[in-house]
Formats: structure tokens, sequence, C-alpha cells
């Protein structure tokens, strides 16, 4: 007879077979890590705690009273990164393929309730084939607990979801509703419908990695923040995210030593943006010589590109960063970035995250595609996004801000805490040649034919001199300031110094109405 | 003096860094070559050994902390600096070698250890640390049922590695895992680095040949810790032998 210290070892180490050594050979034989290997990749080394490990489903239908495998194909737990806590679990495609049922659920569930109580981001690794069918409506029902608890927890602790393997059907809507995903190329994949359904339906025909791959996801849809090209490369780069973010709601995002720029990066800046109005250059440019060197870590990178946002520090505290981007679109605000841009506004708002953003934005983008898409609920949801926030909120224009696109981009109307404009501001209601066109309709027809293009060329160079600038706007406090570029970093070292304790209230409610 | 002796050729460059430390070379020494004629493996199973392979043997103190655990020391450590250095993920196949699994050629050998414990002249123990490692061979110079269970790090990554490139790496390797072994708490978390990437759990196995058993980990000692018969019991390596299914 063995005793109760044997039995425990050899149960122990049962636990840590996954779905047996055939599979795992597998699984792992094409670069990927295991779920458990993956959990200790992730955390700093010799800090992940399992929980669960002997958790099994108790379903008796289609044989599976015989597989019965501890751990149910979720390895669940918290650990620490960067020495700070963080809860997460991983599905282990070798049992069931990762396929979730109720126990496998639960831990889950457990796992997210912990979260909350301790007050720390989640973050999933997800390699799943999706509902196990084998357990019918119990599946469902575990996943609507999971959903249902990444609804409480949003805005509440951090959710991360990297996707490492398959992730279709309902399972894509719980990294739908965490704050940030991270794919892998090649690797994850997310749909509701896979190639199978789709070519039966509609007869299309279309890889899974074309249909929701990384790419799909990254560049077109904007369902995917971050790509990867490994395990490994995925887990180090929700690493990152992480240490820009607080554990939760109530606590300030963790400040690091403060690195300035090298010495010549702010009078740079006067030569980054051409005074032609209609040149492009890369925004990049500029907010990498604001922030602190090396800190800016952009999010969505390939999806609506004419809209910057992403992670930085600024004097070392955590900033997100919203700008126009003036290589694309010229800059002009369209449905998707839009939507992108709200949301991160809403993200940063929820976790005390100072908002810094830099104005180049001739206007929305015209067009029928456009005003059919919806571009006023959805340009709406970027002003309201703005509005809304509460976090410290700096803005810096930087050359055009026309339109309703000037009030959009975090103008002082929308609570702005400091509004400062670069001497090339240009804060107008339109582009010199519109507005001559229409204020001046008369005058022009007036002028005989062979002068018309002389008397329009002068009026537009009298309006540019008159509008297109930042005095008028600083004369009636919509900026605080018009600075040199060379004092931009200084300047907004300075207000988030006095800005960051902010407060804010505003009248209760149960939750407003944001235009979705 | 520690020095580096690099042959074109050699019989073996275990047994030529053997007999660098029975005639009293210091920790430090090690022994190169670009080919071995008769490259030895652990239980002196054949190691084929052309161009394009690293072959290295260091002459290295005895860590103080648990000696039984260096062979799972260095193959950990080479492990590590492997996945850091190139991105590949190779497992520790207990007792001494690395592995990587492919689709759909199965589990193939990345790398091999070998550790043999020497007294020196004067009486000081000594281990002589040998390590292949499959950079970049030819795969027609080896029999081909024999490459087909060799992997090649050349084919594992973009990088275009070379023996040159790999030598300091594993050279490296080979002091940190003697160093590690001393360190705080060393072989608790030298045992946690190898039973995280560890091949085979699970697996079934031969001991002695007949009773067929599950691997399961590694025991405090290094032994293998086999289930047979629903107990644990532990296995010394020489009695224990992977199934090539299961």
């Amino acid at each position: 007879m063995t005793g109760p210290f044997d039995r425990w070892e050899l149960k122990r180490l049962q636990t840590l077979e996954g779905g047996g050594a055939e599979r795992v050979a597998k699984h792992t034989a094409n670069g990927k890590l295991t779920a458990r290997g993956r959990l200790h990749a992730f955390f700093d080394p010799g800090t992940f705690v399992e929980t669960g490990p002997y958790v099994t489903h108790r379903v008796t239908t289609f044989g599976l009273a015989e597989r019965r495998i501890p751990g149910d194909g979720v390895v669940t737990g918290w650990g620490e990164v960067d020495g700070r806590p963080v809860c997460a679990f991983a599905q282990d495609a070798t049992v069931f393929g990762g396929a979730l049922g109720e126990a496998h659920a639960d831990k889950i569930v457990r796992l997210m309730d912990t979260a909350k109580k301790a007050g720390v981001p989640v973050v999933g690794l997800n390699d799943s084939g999706g509902a196990r069918i084998q357990e019918g409506v119990m599946s469902l029902g575990g996943y609507g607990e999971v959903f249902f608890r990444n609804v409480t927890l949003s805005g509440v602790v951090p959710q991360l979801s990297v996707v490492l393997g398959p992730c279709a059907g309902g399972a894509v809507y719980s990294p739908a509703i965490t704050d940030f995903v991270v794919m892998v190329r090649g690797q994850g994949q997310m749909f509701i419908t896979g190639p199978d359904v789709i070519r039966a339906v509609t007869g299309e025909e279309v890889t899974a990695e074309a249909l929701g791959g990384a790419d799909a996801h990254g560049l077109v849809s904007g369902v995917s923040h971050f790509a990867a090209d490994s395990d490994a490369d995925a887990l180090a780069l929700t690493r990152r995210i992480l240490a820009y973010l607080p554990l939760n709601n109530l606590e300030e995002p963790p400040a690091t030593a403060p690195v300035d720029p090298p010495s010549g990066a702010a009078e740079e800046l006067r030569g980054v943006v051409p005074v032609e109005a209609n040149t492009p250059y890369d925004v990049l440019e500029v907010v990498r010589r604001v922030v602190d060197p090396e800190t800016f870590l952009e999010v969505q990178a390939g999806h609506a590109p004419n809209l910057v946002v992403g992670f930085a520090r600024l004097a070392g505290q955590p900033v997100g960063v919203v700008a126009n981007q003036p290589n694309h679109l010229a800059g002009c605000l369209d449905i998707t970035a839009s939507m992108k841009g709200a949301r991160f506004v809403r993200f940063c708002d929820a976790f005390n995250l100072p908002l810094l953003t830099f104005v180049d934005v001739p206007g929305f983008l015209p067009g029928t595609q456009q005003e059919h898409g919806g571009i006023i609920r959805h340009g709406a949801k970027l002003l309201y996004a703005f509005a809304e926030a509460t976090v410290p909120k700096l803005t810096v224009i930087l050359r055009k801000a026309y339109g309703g696109a000037y009030d959009v981009m975090c103008s002082k109307h929308l609570g702005a805490d400091f509004n400062v404009a670069w001497p090339t501001a240009e804060i107008a209601v339109m582009g010199a040649d519109g507005a001559v066109n229409i204020l001046f309709r008369r005058e022009i027809e007036k002028a005989p034919p062979s002068e018309r293009d002389a008397v329009r060329k002068k009026l537009v160079a009298d309006y540019q001199v008159e509008f297109l600038n930042p005095y008028l706007a600083a004369e009636r406090g919509y900026v605080d300031d018009v600075i040199a570029p060379a004092e931009t970093r200084a300047k907004l070292v300075q207000a988030l110094a006095l800005l960051g304790p902010k407060r804010e209230d505003r009248p209760a409610r149960k939750h407003g109405n944001i235009p979705l | 003096m520690a020095v580096r002796v690099a042959w074109n050729e050699i019989g073996s460059t275990q047994a030529e860094a053997l007999r660098w430390a029975r005639t009293g070379a210091e920790p430090g020494t090690r022994v190169v070559a670009r080919r071995q004629s008769a490259g030895r493996g652990r239980l002196d199973h054949q190691w084929a050994s052309p161009t394009g392979g690293l072959y290295l043997s260091a002459v290295t103190r005895v860590p103080k902390a648990a000696p039984g655990l260096l062979p799972l020391s260095v193959g950990a450590t080479i492990r590590q600096a492997i996945a850091s250095e190139f991105g590949i993920e190779s497992l520790l196949k207990w007792p001494n070698d690395l592995v990587v699994e492919r689709s759909p050629a199965g589990t193939a050998k990345l790398a091999g250890i070998l550790v043999d414990l020497v007294n020196s002249p004067t009486g000081e123990a000594r281990a002589v640390v040998g390590v292949g490692v499959n950079v970049s061979i030819d795969r027609s110079a080896v029999p081909s049922n024999l490459s087909a269970r060799m992997a090649m790090l050349s084919e594992l990554t973009t990088s275009d590695p070379s023996v040159a490139s790999v030598e300091p790496l594993v050279w490296r390797a080979i002091g940190a895992a003697v160093d590690r072994l001393d360190a705080a708490d060393g072989p608790r978390t030298v045992l946690e680095d190898c039973r995280l990437h560890l091949f085979g759990v699970g697996r079934s196995v031969l001991v002695d040949g007949q009773s067929v058993g599950r691997f399961r980990s590694i025991a405090d000692d290094g032994a293998a810790t086999v289930e047979l018969d629903g107990e644990l019991s532990r296995v010394l390596a020489g009695s224990l032998e992977m199934e090539a299914t299961g």
C-alpha cells in the first residue's frame, strides 16, 4: 500500500501530462509551447501558482466518463509580471482540443472572480476548438458565465487576450470584450463562422488565416490590437503592455524613472512639421521627440493608420497618445479611425492614463461610403469618448485643426485641461480655398472672368494670414498658449505634474448612451 | 593555465579532454574538433560527428552542491541559451539530450551532453563536460536512418548559425551550469527548470528492458521518476528506455 504522500506525488505528476505525450509532441512540433509552458514563460520565473489542476468534467455521455483528464483542458492560476500580481489562464489544445466545457469554464470563472476580489488584471491565453459539443448546452452556459464576468470586470481590471490557436464561434466574444487582443501570425485565428460553414452557406472559398488570422484582424477588422510572430513573442508583448497599466481602476498607472529624449530632439521638432498645409509627414516623428525615448508602444498600428494611438511615458508617467497621421488620408478622421480612437480613449479614461493628443486634422473624410457607413454616429463616438474622459487631457495642435474635427480632437470645449498650439497651427472652420469659395462667391463672380483667378488667389492669401493661425483661438482662450515646438515636452511635463492628481466629477447616472 | 585545444579531426574530444584533466589541466581547458572519428555519447554509444557539428569537451570544477545534477544543469542551461539566441524551444530528454518535436518527422535530437568525473594528479575532482550540437551538418554525410533522428540548428532558424558562433554560447552555458548549482537554492531551481522543459512526460517507458511504465518527472537526485503499477519509482540512467510511440 502506498501512503498519502506517495499518492499525492503520483496524482500531482499525473496532472502535468496534459492530453498525453503523443498529443503534446504534436502540439509542440510547430514550435508552440504547452499551456503550462506558456504560463511559465509569461510570468516572472518561479512565480506561477496553479489552481485547480485536479478538476475534471462530470459528463458521462458520448464515452466521456472514461476520458477525464486532470485540469480539464485549461491551466489557471496567478503569478507576477515585473513583480506585480496578474491572474491568467491558458487553454490546453492537447486536451479535447482545448474545447470549453462546464468544468473548464468553471475554472476560468473562478479565476476571474479571484481577479475581481484581488483587483488584478486577467490575461487569457486562448487556444481552443470552441464549445465541447459533447457537453451541449452546458458549454454554452460556461461561455455565458465567462462573458458576464468579462463585462463585469470591464473598466475594473485590465483584461488581455492572447490568441495562440483557434478561437472560433461563441468563444470569440470573450476576447472581443477584453481590452486588448494579441494574435500570433499563422497560428491564432478568430471567426464566428469558419471557412467550412462559409463555403456551405455562401459558396465563398477562404482560408482560416485569410478569414481570421492576425493580419485579417490587425489590418482589416480591427478586432486585434497587436500581432506577434511566436508564442514567446506574444507573451513578451503582453508583459510589455501590462507595464503601462495599473492593476485596477482605483490605482494609478506604474510610473518609472523619467528619461529625457536625447539632446537636440526638442530643437528638431521645428523642422518635422512642414509649414505647407498639404505636405504630409509622419506624426510619430513628433511623438517620439516629445515622450520618453523608446517608450512609445503603438496600438493597432496597421488598422486605420490615419489615427495613431498607443502607450508612452512622459517623464516616467504612462500616458495614452492619440495623434492624427498626415501620412495617411492627410490625417482625415473616418469611420474606422473614429472607432479605433474612441475605444482607446475610453480605455485610458477607465484606467487613469492621462491623454496626450496631437492634432493635425483637415476634417472628416468626405464621401457617400463614409456618410452611408454612419460616420455621423461613429465620429460622434470619438467626440463622446474625449468629452466623457476625466483623466488629465493635454492637447497639442501642430498644424491643421479644421471644422468639427477641431472640436472632436480633445479641444478645450470637450473639457481638455491644457491646450497648446504651435505657431504653425491653423485653427479654423475650414481651409482657405473652401472658405473663400463660400464667403466671397459674389465678389469672385462680380470680377471679370479674366481676373477671377487673381481675385481668388488674393482672397485666399488674405484668409490664410487672417484666419489660418492659432491666434484667434488663443484670443478666446481656446488654447492656453502658443508655444515653440522645442518647449512642448517641458510644458507637457509641467502640466502633467499639476494635473496628475486631477479629480473631476460629473452628475451621477447609470451610464451614458454613447452612439454605438 | 586554461587553454582551448582545437583539432581538425580527433577520435573523441571527450577522451582527449579527460586525458588533459588527468594530467592536471585547469578548469577552463577545453577541446574542440571539426569532426570526430570515434565520437562518444552516454554509455559509450556512438555519436555521429561529421563536419558541421560542434564537438566540445570542457574541463570544469565539480559543483559543491548536488554534483550529480551537473548533466541536467548543463542541458537546461544550453537549452535556455539556444532558446534566447535562436528562438528554438527544445526539450530536455532525460537524462542528457536536447530534442525538438518536428512534424511529421517526430522527435529529433539537437544536442547531447556527457559528463565524466576524474581526479587531477593532485587529487582534486574535475568534471569533463562533453557537448555535441548538430549545427549545420550536411545530411548526405550521415546514414539516412540516423539523419531522420537528427535535428539541425540551421534548419530550425532563419539566422545562419555557424559552429563558430555556437561554440562560445555553449562554452558560456557550461560555466553557468556549474555556477548555477552552487548559487543559493541552486539544485532546486535547476530541477524546476528541467521539469518545466522535460520531454516525454506521460510517455510509456521500458524499465530494465521489460516492465512498462510511464515517465513522470525527474526526482530530486536527478533520477527518472516512473509510474509503475500505480506507484512512483526512481529509475537510474541506463535502465530506462523510452518507447518510440505512446
